[in-house]
C-alpha cells in the first residue's frame, strides 16, 4: 500500500466564519487513483473543506499539497488548471447553452485565440469524449435544459475530464438520480479510476459507500475523526465515528393515540407537478412523504398551502371541502408550512429573532395606536423559552443564529398561530445532530397535543424513524403508502425510483 | 373535436410566435408596417423610410450595447447620459478643429470611462445596477451642465458633422455605423470567448464562477463595451444635429432597453439576440414615426411611448412564465 502515491495532502487547515469554526486543524490525505469517501453529519465541514480546495473560500491557515506541489487556491480558474474539478450537489448547468458549450465553458477551443471560438471543434471534441466515456444518448449540440438530471450530471463529469482533471470532487452525486443511473455513474467512476483519476466522494448513503469507496475519512465538527480502508470499516463503526457517541435512540418516537381524520386529499392534480394524489392525515399522526428530488413532494405541499394552483381534485378538512387558493386561506384553515429552503423562503435573515418569530402575529396584537410591543415581547420570550432557542436575546439578528436555531425560530413562528396541521418540508436539513433531536422531540410533543404533521424528507432514516405512515412519490404520482411496520429502506427506494417489484 | 383541436393548436402557435424571442419582434414589426401602409400614404416613401431608419440607427447603436450588458445579467440607465458626455466632449474638440481621429478617440474614451465606472461599482463592489447607474446618470448630466454652462456648442468642423449628416450610395452614414456595430456585437457575443463568457455569466453566474470565469471582470468589460457604443452613438447624434446639445441622448437608454426587451432580451440575463434587438427598436420607431405621420398629438405620443415600455416588460414576464 505504501507504494501508492499520495496525490492530495491537506495539512492543518483552519477556517472560521463569523461565530463558527467550520474547520479546525483539518488534515486529509488522498491516494492517487482511489475513491476517497468523505463522510460526516451536515455541518461537519465537508463542503467548506471542498470549497477551500476548489478556491471558492480562502483558508485562514494550513497547507495544501497537490501532486507534490503546493496547491495555488487563489482562484477557481487556477485550481482548475492544476487539475482539480468539482461536481456540485446542486448541479450548475447553463441551461440556455448547448452540451458542448457547457463542457468547454471557460476553456473554449478557438480558431484565433479569444477572438474566434471554434464551435465545430467543441462539438467534435465533446462527441469524442462521450465515446471514450461510453456516454450514449446525449447529443453535444443539444441544449442542456432538455436533459435529465442524471444526464446533466454526466455532462458535468465529462466537463471535469475535458479539463484534464487528475482529481474530481463529487458532492452527494446520487441524491437526485435513480438506482439505475446511480449504477451507471459508479461504472463511469470505476472506469476513470482505472485510467488514474482520483475521486473525493462526499456522501451520506451507507450502501453506496460500500460499493464505491476505497478509503473513508470521517469528519465531525470541522475536525478529522478517522481515515481507514473500506474493508476494515463497518456501518456501525462509521456511524459511531460520525456522531461521536453510540446512538441507540436517534428518534424519540412514541406511540400516540390517533383521533379522527383531519385532512383528506382526493384526486389532487397540478399541471407539470403531480397527478391524482390521494391521502389523508389523522389527528396525532405523522405522515412521512418520501421520494427523490423532483418527485413532486414539495409541489403537493405548496398546493396544500395555496402556493400552487390546483387543476383538479379536492381538499377536505374535518370532512368539509375547502378551497385553498392562497397562503392566507391555508393559515385560516390552521395549516402551517415550514418550507424546505430556510434561507430563501423561511427566514428574514437581516431582521431580528423578534421580527422573525412574530411575523404572522402582528395583526393579533394591534392596539389603538399601533402594535402593542410589550405584549409581543412577552409571547416572543415564551416561544424562545419553549423551544429552547439558543440566542443572545430576541434582538439578535437571524443570520447570526445556527441553522438548527433558525429552524426552531421558524417552528416557533408557526406555532404561535396554533395550527392543526403542520407541513414540514425537510425540517432537519443542514442542521446538527443535537438540534435535529430537539426538533424531533418538538414534533412528538406536537402530535401528543393532537396536532397532525406531514413531514417531507429526503433522509430515509428520518422518514422511517418518525413517521406513522409513509407516502412515497415517484414522478408526480403516489407510488405507495406504507404503514410504519411494513416500511424499510429498500421498499421505499423501490417505490421512489419507480421499480415495481 | 378535430376543428376544435386544430383551432387550439393554431392559437397556441400564434401565442408561441408572438412570445418567441426570435420571431416576436419581427412579427410585431411587420404588423406595424402593414397597418401604416394602409393608413398613411407617406409611410412607404423612400424619404420617410430613410428618415425612419436613420432615426432608429442611433437607438440601434445604444441598443446592441444594452444587449451586451443585459446578457451579462445587469442593466444600465446611464447610457443616455454617456451619449451626452461623449457628444459634448467630441463637440468641443470638433469646434476647436482637432483632427477627426482625435475627436472620435476622445468620445469613445469617455464612453469607456463611464462604462468602467459603472462596471466597477456593479461588478466588483456589487452595487445594484439600477441604483448605481441611476446615480451615475445624474452625476454625468450634472457634469455636462457644469462643463457647458448650459449652452450648446456650435460651429463644429465639417469632417466631424459628415459622420452624422453625410451619406454614401444614398444611404446615411449613421446607418452604416449602426450596421457595423450590430455585426460587431453579434460577432462578439457569438464567436469570441469573451462573448460566450458574457452569456454564461448572465445565464448562471454561479456556474460561470465554478467554471473559472472571472464574472466580475466580465461585467466590467460588458459595461465598458456598452459605454463605448453609447459614446459612439452620442458623437454621431451630435454630428447629425451639428451641435453639441446639453440634453443629447436624454431618455435614449429607456427606448434602447425597451427595444432590447421587445426583441427577446431578458432582464435576468443570458438570453437575447442582436437581430431581435434591432427588430424591437424598429417596432418602437415605426410606431413613433407612424404616429407622427398620422398627426397624433405629441402628448399622446408620449403616452404611447410609455405604454410600449410597459408592453415590453409584459412580454418579458410572459416569456419567463413560459420558460418555467
Amino acid at each position: 500500500m505504501e507504494k501508492e502515491n499520495i496525490l492530495l495532502r491537506v495539512r492543518n487547515i483552519t477556517k472560521s466564519f463569523p461565530g463558527v469554526i467550520a474547520l479546525d486543524n483539518m488534515s486529509l490525505q488522498v491516494r492517487e487513483a482511489t475513491v476517497h469517501v468523505l463522510m460526516g453529519e451536515n455541518g461537519a465541514g465537508k463542503s467548506t473543506l471542498m470549497k477551500i480546495l476548489i478556491g471558492l473560500y480562502e483558508k485562514d491557515s494550513g497547507e495544501i499539497f497537490f501532486d507534490g506541489k503546493p496547491l495555488d487556491t487563489s482562484s477557481i480558474s487556477k485550481v482548475l488548471s492544476q487539475g482539480i474539478s468539482m461536481i456540485y450537489q446542486e448541479l450548475n448547468p447553463i441551461d440556455s447553452m448547448t452540451v458542448a458549450e457547457n463542457i468547454y465553458c471557460g476553456k473554449e477551443p478557438c480558431y484565433v485565440k479569444n477572438l474566434w471560438v471554434n464551435q465545430k471543434k467543441m462539438i467534435e471534441d465533446t462527441a469524442r469524449l462521450f465515446e471514450q466515456l461510453d456516454v450514449k444518448n446525449i447529443d453535444p449540440s443539444r441544449k442542456v435544459k432538455e436533459l435529465s438530471i442524471a444526464q446533466k450530471q454526466l455532462v458535468e463529469i465529462v466537463k471535469a475530464i475535458a479539463n484534464e482533471s487528475k482529481m474530481i470532487i463529487m458532492d452527494e452525486p446520487t441524491s437526485a438520480i435513480t438506482e439505475d443511473e446511480c449504477q451507471h455513474l459508479f461504472r463511469t467512476i470505476r472506469r476513470l479510476k482505472k485510467e488514474g483519476i482520483t475521486f473525493i466522494y462526499i456522501s451520506h448513503k451507507m450502501e453506496e459507500i460500500f460499493q464505491i469507496a476505497d478509503e473513508v475519512t470521517v469528519m465531525r465538527d470541522g475536525k478529522h475523526v478517522g481515515t481507514d480502508q473500506i474493508d476494515k470499516l463497518s456501518r456501525d463503526i462509521i456511524v459511531k465515528m460520525m456522531v461521536g457517541r453510540e446512538i441507540t435512540d436517534v428518534y424519540p418516537k412514541e406511540k400516540v393515540a390517533m383521533g379522527p381524520e383531519v385532512m383528506a386529499v382526493r384526486h389532487l392534480s397540478a399541471k407539470d407537478a403531480f397527478m391524482d394524489v390521494n391521502f389523508s392525515v389523522k389527528k396525532g399522526e405523522i405522515l412521512g412523504f418520501a421520494g427523490l428530488m423532483g418527485s413532486g413532494r414539495t409541489e403537493v405541499a405548496e398546493a396544500l398551502f395555496g402556493c400552487r394552483r390546483i387543476d383538479q381534485g379536492d381538499i377536505f378538512i374535518h370532512d368539509q371541502k375547502v378551497d385553498i387558493i392562497s397562503s392566507n386561506n391555508a393559515i385560516r384553515q390552521n395549516i402551517a408550512f415550514l418550507t424546505e429552503d430556510r434561507r430563501k423562503t423561511g427566514c428574514f435573515m437581516g431582521l431580528t429573532v423578534y421580527d422573525n418569530i412574530m411575523t404572522l402575529r402582528w395583526k393579533k396584537h394591534r392596539g389603538k395606536i399601533g402594535i402593542k410591543h410589550a405584549e409581543c415581547r412577552k409571547s416572543c420570550e415564551q416561544q424562545i423559552q419553549k423551544f429552547s432557542i439558543k440566542t443572545t436575546g430576541m434582538n439578535q439578528k437571524m443570520q447570526d443564529l445556527s441553522g438548527g436555531n433558525q429552524q426552531k425560530v421558524l417552528l416557533a413562528r408557526w406555532l404561535l398561530c396554533d395550527p392543526e396541521i403542520l407541513i414540514l418540508d425537510e425540517p432537519t436539513r443542514g442542521i446538527d445532530v443535537g438540534s435535529k433531536y430537539e426538533i424531533y422531540q418538538d414534533m412528538m410533543s406536537l402530535v401528543k397535543n393532537g396536532k397532525s404533521i406531514i413531514m417531507i424528507s429526503s433522509e430515509l432514516p428520518e422518514i422511517l424513524g418518525m413517521s406513522d405512515r409513509i407516502l412515497v412519490m415517484h414522478e408526480g404520482k403516489v407510488s405507495g403508502i406504507l404503514n410504519r411496520d411494513e416500511a424499510d429502506q429498500e421498499t421505499i427506494m423501490k417505490l421512489a425510483s419507480g421499480i415495481t417489484a | 373535436m378535430g376543428t376544435n383541436n386544430s383551432k387550439k393548436n393554431f392559437s397556441l402557435k400564434v401565442k408561441k410566435w408572438v412570445t418567441d424571442e426570435r420571431t416576436g419582434a419581427l412579427l410585431l414589426f411587420i404588423i406595424v408596417c402593414v397597418i401604416l401602409m394602409f393608413t398613411t400614404d407617406t409611410f412607404l416613401t423612400l424619404r420617410n423610410l430613410t428618415n425612419l431608419t436613420r432615426y432608429a440607427s442611433f437607438y440601434v447603436m445604444v441598443g446592441v450595447g444594452v444587449l451586451v450588458i443585459f446578457m451579462s445579467g445587469e442593466m444600465d440607465l446611464s447610457l443616455g447620459a454617456t451619449m451626452g458626455m461623449s457628444g459634448i466632449m467630441s463637440a468641443m474638440l470638433a469646434r476647436d478643429g482637432q483632427p477627426l481621429i482625435v475627436v472620435l478617440a476622445v468620445g469613445i474614451f469617455f464612453g469607456i470611462l463611464i462604462g468602467a465606472f459603472n462596471g466597477y461599482l456593479v461588478g466588483y463592489w456589487t452595487f445594484p445596477a439600477f441604483i448605481a447607474t441611476l446615480g451615475c446618470k445624474q452625476m454625468i448630466r450634472g457634469l455636462i451642465t457644469v462643463i457647458t454652462e448650459g449652452y450648446p456648442i456650435n460651429d463644429l468642423s465639417e469632417s466631424f458633422t459628415y459622420i452624422g449628416t453625410g451619406s454614401f450610395l444614398g444611404i446615411p452614414i449613421p446607418i452604416y455605423i449602426a450596421i457595423f456595430l450590430a455585426v460587431l456585437t453579434w460577432y462578439i457575443l457569438n464567436k469570441t470567448v469573451f462573448g460566450r463568457h458574457v452569456v454564461a455569466t448572465g445565464a448562471n453566474a454561479q456556474a460561470a464562477i465554478v467554471s473559472g470565469i472571472n464574472t466580475k471582470r466580465i461585467k466590467l468589460f460588458s459595461y465598458m463595451y456598452g459605454g463605448a457604443l453609447a459614446g459612439i452613438a452620442g458623437m454621431v447624434l451630435t454630428a447629425r444635429v451639428t451641435s453639441g446639445q446639453v440634453n443629447c441622448g436624454d431618455g435614449f437608454e429607456l427606448d434602447a432597453i425597451a427595444g432590447a426587451i421587445i426583441g427577446g432580451a431578458s432582464m435576468e440575463g443570458g438570453s437575447g439576440t442582436v437581430i431581435g434587438t434591432i427588430c424591437g427598436i424598429m417596432v418602437i420607431y415605426t410606431v413613433k414615426n407612424g404616429m407622427s405621420l398620422l398627426s397624433i398629438n405629441a402628448y399622446w405620443q408620449q403616452v404611447a411611448q410609455g405604454a410600449i415600455i410597459l408592453l415590453a416588460i409584459f412580454l418579458d414576464i410572459i416569456r419567463k412564465k413560459q420558460r418555467s
